[in-house]
C-alpha cells in the first residue's frame, strides 16, 4: 500500500513536470546577424560592469538581467527620492529593475554607457566587493534629443554560485558634466520617471 | 492608598458612599532617548522626546519629537532631520470617533560631489489633519462605516537649487457598507471621494493646483458548505492639475533647449479591477482558484508620455492534499498575460503593445522518511515571454526556467542535525531577434550541499558545511563562425568549519575556517562519441580564518575581540600562466555595555577599534572606530 502510494506520488509529479516541459516550448530564434553583442564571462567585477555596458549599448535587457543577482536591490540618491517620493523605492528589487531596463531600452534610440568613468581605486574582495565609481550615460531619445546622466554610485557584487553578479546599486549623488559644468542627474531619476508614470 | 482605592474601601465598609474622583489625565509617559552611531560609512547622532497622555474619558494624546545629524565618511555629505507630531484620538468604542494630527518634517542635506560642487536640498513639510468617523451604523439591516477627513498641507522646499513649494487643502470621504441577507453570504460596497486644491510653485513659476478622485467598489463574499470565496469589482479614477518640468516620451525631465521648461500638467487615470477567489475543501484536499483582471489608462496633457494603456490577466490554481499520515502534496499552476501600450504625445497611432506572458507549474512533496527525517521535493517549470507588437523594439525573448530541489533534514533529540540539499536547474535564455540571438544559451547548474551541526559537549559545538556548484553554459549558436562564443564550465567548492567553545558562562570563543576552490574552463571540442574537452582557464583558492572572543565580565559588561585573516591565490592559464597571491586581515578590540535601570530605562554601548590591511581595504577602513550608543529613559 505504501509502495503504491509513493508510486502514485512519483507518477503525479512526473506527469506534471513532463507535461509542463512539453507545453513550455520557446519560440525559434532568428539566426544571429553580424551585429552581435560579445559578452565577457562574468568571472570578475570588471567583466560584470563590461557586460552591463554592452547590454545597455546593445539594447539587450536579457544581457543586463543576467548580470543581476536574484536579491538585487537598487537604492536611489536623495535627488531621485525627493523628485519621485511616491515610488516604492524600498521594494525596488530584481523584478523592478528588469522591468525598468526592458522598458528603458525598448523606448530609446540608443545608449552609450561608461560605468567606470571615474574609479576610486577600490579592490574587490574574494567573494564579495563594494566598489565606487562615477558612471556616465548618454541616452538618445526617440526624436534624437539627448539626455545625459552622470553620478557617483557604490556598486556591490558577490559570487553567485560560480560567477560574479551585481547585488546592490546605490546612487550616491549626481555629478557635474565635465564639458558644460552643469549638474547632471543620476540614472535613479530615470527609474523614478518610469515608475511614477505607472511602469511599462 | 490612592484616592480611588480609599473611596472604594469606604464604600465597601458602608460608612459613606462616594463617587471616586478620577483626575483628567490618568497617565503621562515621558520617553527621552539619545543615540550615537559611528560606523565605517557614517556617523549619526540622534535624539528624541516622546510624551503620551491618557485622559479619563479614554482618549489619548501623544507627542513625538526627534532630530538627527548624519555625516558620511565615504563621501562629503551631511544630512540633518527634525520631525515632530502631535496626535489626539477620541476614546474607542464610541459611535462617533474623531482625531487630530499636526506634523512637521524638516530635513536638509548638503552634498559636495567629486568636482567640489556643493548642492543643498531642503524640505520643510507641515500638515494639519482632522478626521471624524462613525462605525457600525445599522440602517435597514445594512451596516455602514463613514469616515471624513480634512487636511491642510504646506511644503517649502529647495531641490538642486530649484524651489519646490506647495500649499493645499483637501477633503476626503469614504462610505463602506455591508449586508448579510443569508448566513454565509455577504454583499459589500465602498465609495471613496476626495478633492484637493491650492497652489504650487516650481522654479520661479506659481500656479493653482487641484486634484479630484473617486473609487467605487462592490463585492460579494460567500462561505457555504465546502465553498469559500469572493468576487470583487473596483473602479477608480483621478484627475490632477499641477506644475511640472517638461518631460519627454519616457517621462524623463527634458528641458535642454526648451523654451518652456515648466508646464501646467493635467494628469488623469482610470482603472478597473476584477477579482475572483474560490476555495473548495474536501477532506484534507483544498482546491484554490484565484483570477483577476486589471485594466488602466493613464494620460498626460503636456508630458511627452501621452497616453498609456495597460491590461493584465492572472489565474492561479493550486491543489493540496495529504496522502496518509506521512505524505502531503501541493500542485499549482499560475498564468499571467498582460500588455502595455503607449500613444506618444502628438502621435496619432499607438506605439504597439509590449506583451508579457508567463506560465509556471510547481509541485511540492513533503514526506516523513523516518522518525526524525523529512524529505522535501520541490519541482518548478516555467516559461516567460516578452513580445513587442509590430517589432517596435528588438527585445522579444523567451526564458525557460526548470528546477528540482531535494532537501533531507534530520534533527535528533540530542541536538545533532544533518541537512542534505541537491539542486538542479536549467535556464534557457532565448532572444528571438537576430541582433540579440548570438548570446542565446542554456545554463545547467547543479548544487550539492551536505551540512551537520553537532553539540559534542556542553562546552563545545561543531558545525561543518560543504557545497559544490557546477555550471555548464551551452551557447546555442556557438558552432556558427560569425558567433564568437565558446561553451564553458564553472565549478566551485566550499568547505566551512565552525568550532564554538564556551568553557564557562563568561567566555565564548568562535573559530571559523572557510576554504573555497573555483575552477573555470572553456570547451575546445567534442569527439565523435559525444565527449567534450575543456581547457582550464583559471584556478582560484581562497582561505579565510575568523576567530572571535567574548568575555562577560558581569551581567552588563563584556569584552570582545575579533581577528580575520585571508589568502586569495589565483592562477590564470593562457599563453602564459599568471599567478596572484593576496593576503588580507583585520583585528578588532572593544567592549559592550547593556544595562537596564528598571522598566523602560536602559543604556546600550558598544565600542570597537578596527585595524585592517589588504588589497580591498579603503583608506577610511584601515583604522577606524565602530561605536554605538543608545539611551532610553522613560518616566
Amino acid at each position: 500500500m505504501i509502495l503504491f502510494r509513493r508510486g502514485l506520488i512519483f507518477a503525479i509529479l512526473l506527469t506534471v513536470v513532463l507535461c509542463a516541459g512539453c507545453l513550455f516550448e520557446p519560440r525559434d530564434p532568428e539566426l544571429p546577424g553580424t551585429n552581435t553583442i560579445d559578452y565577457l564571462p562574468p568571472l570578475s567585477t570588471d567583466n560584470v560592469l563590461g557586460n552591463l555596458e554592452r547590454a545597455l549599448a546593445g539594447g539587450d535587457p536579457s544581457g543586463y538581467e543576467r548580470m543581476l543577482s536574484d536579491d538585487f536591490v537598487f537604492v536611489p540618491d536623495s535627488g531621485a527620492l525627493s523628485n519621485y517620493p511616491d515610488v516604492d523605492w524600498d521594494g525596488w528589487g530584481k523584478d523592478q529593475e528588469v522591468a525598468w531596463v526592458g522598458s528603458f531600452l525598448g523606448n530609446v534610440e540608443s545608449v552609450t554607457a561608461d560605468l567606470q568613468a571615474e574609479e576610486f581605486g577600490d579592490e574587490p574582495g574574494t567573494s564579495s566587493a563594494e566598489l565606487r565609481y562615477v558612471y556616465a550615460l548618454t541616452v538618445t531619445e526617440i526624436g534624437d534629443s539627448q539626455v545625459l546622466y552622470r553620478a557617483q554610485a557604490t556598486l556591490e557584487f558577490h559570487i553567485d554560485g560560480t560567477e560574479w553578479r551585481l547585488t546592490r546599486w546605490t546612487d550616491e549623488q549626481g555629478e557635474t558634466d565635465p564639458d558644460s559644468g552643469a549638474l547632471l542627474p543620476s540614472l535613479g531619476q530615470r527609474r523614478g520617471a518610469y515608475a511614477a508614470s505607472g511602469g511599462s | 492608598m490612592s484616592g480611588i482605592e480609599r473611596a472604594m474601601a469606604l464604600a465597601q465598609s458602608g460608612q459613606q458612599t462616594l463617587t471616586p474622583r478620577v483626575p483628567l489625565i490618568t497617565s503621562w509617559t515621558r520617553s527621552p532617548s539619545a543615540s550615537a552611531n559611528a560606523a565605517l560609512r557614517s556617523v549619526i547622532f540622534s535624539g528624541g522626546f516622546n510624551n503620551t497622555f491618557s485622559f479619563k474619558d479614554g482618549s489619548l494624546m501623544s507627542q513625538t519629537g526627534s532630530l538627527s545629524h548624519e555625516s558620511y565618511r565615504t563621501k562629503e555629505t551631511t544630512s540633518s532631520k527634525r520631525d515632530g507630531t502631535v496626535t489626539y484620538r477620541s476614546p474607542g468604542k464610541q459611535l462617533l470617533s474623531y482625531d487630530l494630527t499636526l506634523l512637521e518634517n524638516w530635513n536638509e542635506e548638503e552634498i559636495t560631489n567629486t568636482t567640489g560642487q556643493t548642492t543643498i536640498n531642503r524640505r520643510d513639510f507641515k500638515q494639519a489633519q482632522a478626521g471624524i468617523g462613525a462605525q457600525d451604523i445599522v440602517l435597514g439591516g445594512v451596516t455602514h462605516d463613514l469616515d471624513l477627513t480634512g487636511a491642510t498641507t504646506n511644503q517649502a522646499g529647495v531641490q538642486q537649487n530649484q524651489r519646490n513649494d506647495f500649499s493645499e487643502a483637501s477633503l476626503a470621504g469614504a462610505l463602506r457598507s455591508s449586508w448579510e441577507p443569508l448566513e454565509g453570504l455577504r454583499f459589500k460596497t465602498g465609495a471613496f471621494t476626495m478633492t484637493e486644491s491650492g497652489e504650487r510653485s516650481l522654479g520661479v513659476q506659481t500656479n493653482p493646483s487641484s486634484a479630484n478622485g473617486d473609487t467605487l467598489r462592490a463585492g460579494v463574499g460567500y462561505r457555504r458548505g465546502r465553498l469559500i470565496g469572493s468576487v470583487t469589482v473596483k473602479n477608480s479614477n483621478f484627475e490632477k492639475r499641477y506644475l511640472d518640468y517638461r518631460r519627454n516620451a519616457n517621462g524623463v525631465i527634458d528641458t535642454i533647449g526648451a523654451t518652456e521648461k515648466i508646464v501646467e500638467e493635467l494628469e488623469s487615470n482610470d482603472a478597473v479591477t476584477f477579482e475572483w477567489s474560490n476555495e473548495v475543501h474536501a477532506g484534507s484536499a483544498v482546491l484554490k482558484v484565484l483570477g483577476s483582471r486589471d485594466i488602466s489608462e493613464n494620460s498626460y496633457l503636456r508630458s511627452g508620455v501621452g497616453v498609456k494603456e495597460r491590461r493584465q490577466d492572472m489565474a492561479d490554481v493550486s491543489l493540496s492534499f495529504r496522502l496518509g499520515s506521512a505524505d502531503s502534496l501541493r500542485l499549482s499552476y499560475k498564468y499571467l498575460w498582460g500588455w502595455s501600450d503607449q500613444t506618444y504625445q502628438g502621435a496619432t497611432i499607438p506605439r504597439g503593445r509590449q506583451v508579457t506572458t508567463s506560465q509556471t507549474v510547481k509541485a511540492l512533496w513533503v514526506h516523513q522518511l523516518f522518525a526524525d527525517t523529512d524529505l522535501v521535493l520541490n519541482l518548478n517549470n516555467g516559461i516567460s515571454q516578452d513580445i513587442a507588437q509590430n517589432m517596435f523594439n528588438q527585445n522579444d525573448r523567451d526564458r525557460i526556467d526548470a528546477s528540482a530541489n531535494l532537501k533531507l533534514r534530520t534533527l535528533w533529540d540530542n541536538g545533532v542535525s544533518v541537512d542534505l540539499v541537491f539542486d538542479a536547474r536549467r535556464v534557457e535564455d532565448i532572444s528571438i531577434r537576430s541582433s540579440r540571438s548570438a548570446n542565446n544559451s542554456v545554463k545547467d547548474t547543479y548544487e550539492i550541499s551536505p551540512q551537520y551541526s553537532w553539540p559534542v559537549a556542553r562546552w563545545l559545538d561543531i558545525e561543518q558545511s560543504f557545497r559544490v556548484w557546477i555550471q555548464y553554459t551551452d551557447f546555442l549558436f556557438s558552432d556558427l563562425e560569425a558567433v564568437n562564443k565558446q561553451d564553458d564550465f564553472n565549478k566551485r567548492g566550499n568547505l566551512e568549519t565552525s568550532v564554538i567553545l564556551h568553557p564557562n558562562q563568561r567566555l565564548r570563543v568562535t573559530m571559523r575556517h572557510n576554504h573555497s576552490i573555483t575552477l573555470n574552463g572553456k570547451k575546445i571540442s567534442d569527439d565523435v562519441v559525444g565527449n567534450s574537452y575543456y581547457f582550464f582557464e583559471s584556478d582560484q583558492r581562497v582561505d579565510k580564518l575568523n576567530v572571535s572572543l567574548a568575555y562577560r565580565v558581569n551581567d552588563w559588561f563584556s569584552l570582545e575581540g575579533t581577528t580575520y585573516s585571508g589568502r586569495d591565490l589565483k592562477e590564470s592559464y593562457g599563453d602564459r600562466i599568471t599567478v596572484t597571491d593576496r593576503y588580507s586581515g583585520d583585528i578588532g578590540v572593544g567592549c559592550s555595555v547593556d544595562k537596564g535601570f528598571g522598566q523602560g530605562r536602559n543604556l546600550k554601548l558598544s565600542v570597537r577599534k578596527i585595524y585592517a590591511h589588504g588589497p580591498s581595504i579603503r583608506d577610511e577602513g584601515k583604522d577606524y572606530w565602530d561605536a554605538d550608543f543608545q539611551l532610553n529613559w522613560g518616566f
